[in-house]
């Protein structure tokens, strides 16, 4: 399915918060391709971490609430200890589709390329909001401006990254600022990169968790107070 | 008088928590005293305040000292600010270290094993990141 690549080599992360009644459903269906799945579940309150346990996942909590960028950190920092090849993010409100792991794994081996993004403006967004669709353009205009990075969709939280990349991104950013932090880090490292198409539908649930024209506020407050407090 | 001596209290109890802090940062004791030491100066010789504004291009004293304590106060919510995600960040490591500590396996299935990478491209080197010794062994 993934070329030359076995599917036991990749671990995906799954950050979790409060995400019970749909976690069990994407870990199983994540796997039945990858068996290596990591669940952080970032403190919640109701039975993420038992549903993802039963789902055939590993999970790891944390006692509090810290975000998503947290989470994935400490998902990497998992995955990288366990010798991971190859370390994909996956959103755990179902909004992404598994299939499109090995269409990036793919892509990533015969372009030689060290990251690949999912963009849902190159595939397909079912069911996207036209305020939901503004926000993540001025999220790539952002993006654009403030890292130089050429991507169509900057706060897509379908990646893969290769074990050397991933050796290299550390994750600072807490919360929602961490994919900007990610663009950043990829083109502070001179990690190539290359953007696929993929395919994000939009469910009830996942309209809820979604980037607000506020949240977007608030990221770049976080990145802008984050590079003070890195130079304080 | 009465809100003179209010004023002038406040300032050098202000002042008693600036030099309480001169081992933890030399700033704030600096910062702390400056700002008292002004303070009761100008409580004492208000018209010394509007000289100055007139210096600076400044229509009143009142008018000086309430944008002086408006930039005061901007730094002094930033620095707070820095010492907040300082303290968030000494919360992630704990929280993650005790997150990789205490992995929850699924039942009837063995830890996860990762296939070696295969390609020379992808190093096997070990991670030497932020909270490894947390992390289960392989």
């Amino acid at each position: 399915m993934n070329g030359s690549v076995d599917p036991k080599s990749i671990c995906v992360v799954v950050a979790a918060f409060n995400e019970a009644c749909v976690i069990g459903r994407v870990i199983a269906d994540l796997r039945e391709t990858y068996p290596n799945v990591v669940v952080v579940d970032d403190g919640s309150s109701d039975a993420t971490a038992a549903c993802a346990v039963a789902a055939g996942a590993v999970v790891l909590r944390h006692p509090v609430n810290l975000g998503q960028g947290a989470a994935l950190q400490t998902g990497i920092i998992y995955a990288l200890a366990r010798r991971a090849a190859f370390v994909a993010t996956f959103d755990a409100d179902g909004q992404h589709s598994s299939a499109d792991i090995a269409r990036m794994v793919r892509a990533l081996t015969e372009h030689n390329a060290k990251v690949a993004l999912g963009s849902r403006f190159l595939g397909n967004a079912v069911g996207m909001s036209l305020s939901r669709r503004i926000t993540l353009r001025l999220a790539v205009l952002f993006t654009r401006l403030t890292t130089g990075l050429r991507v169509t969709d900057a706060h897509n939280g379908l990646r893969l990254f290769t074990r050397a990349a991933a050796l290299k991104i550390r994750i600072t950013q807490n919360r929602m600022a961490h994919a900007s932090e990610i663009s950043d880090q990829i083109v502070r490292h001179q990690l190539k990169y290359i953007e696929v198409p993929v395919t994000i539908t939009y469910t009830p649930h996942s309209r809820v968790k979604g980037q607000t024209l506020l949240g977007a506020a608030d990221i770049i407050g976080e990145l802008v107070l984050g590079k003070l407090a890195r130079g304080n | 008088m009465g809100i003179k001596i209010l004023l002038t209290v406040g300032l050098l109890t202000f002042l008693f928590y600036g030099t309480s802090q001169r081992e933890k940062s030399r700033f704030v004791f600096h910062a702390t005293f400056a700002i008292a030491a002004a303070g009761v100066f100008f409580v004492w010789l208000p018209e010394q305040a509007n000289h100055l504004a007139h210096l600076l291009g400044v229509g009143r004293g009142a008018d000086l000292i309430f944008y002086c304590w408006i930039l005061t106060s901007l730094i002094v919510a930033v620095n707070l600010h820095v010492l907040i995600r300082a303290n968030l960040r000494l919360t992630t490591e704990l929280a993650r270290h005790l997150a990789l500590s205490n992995p929850l396996e699924p039942p009837e299935q063995p830890p996860a094993r990762f296939a070696a990478p295969s390609s020379p491209q992808y190093p096997t080197d070990d991670y030497k990141g932020a909270t490894p010794t947390g992390a289960p062994p392989d």
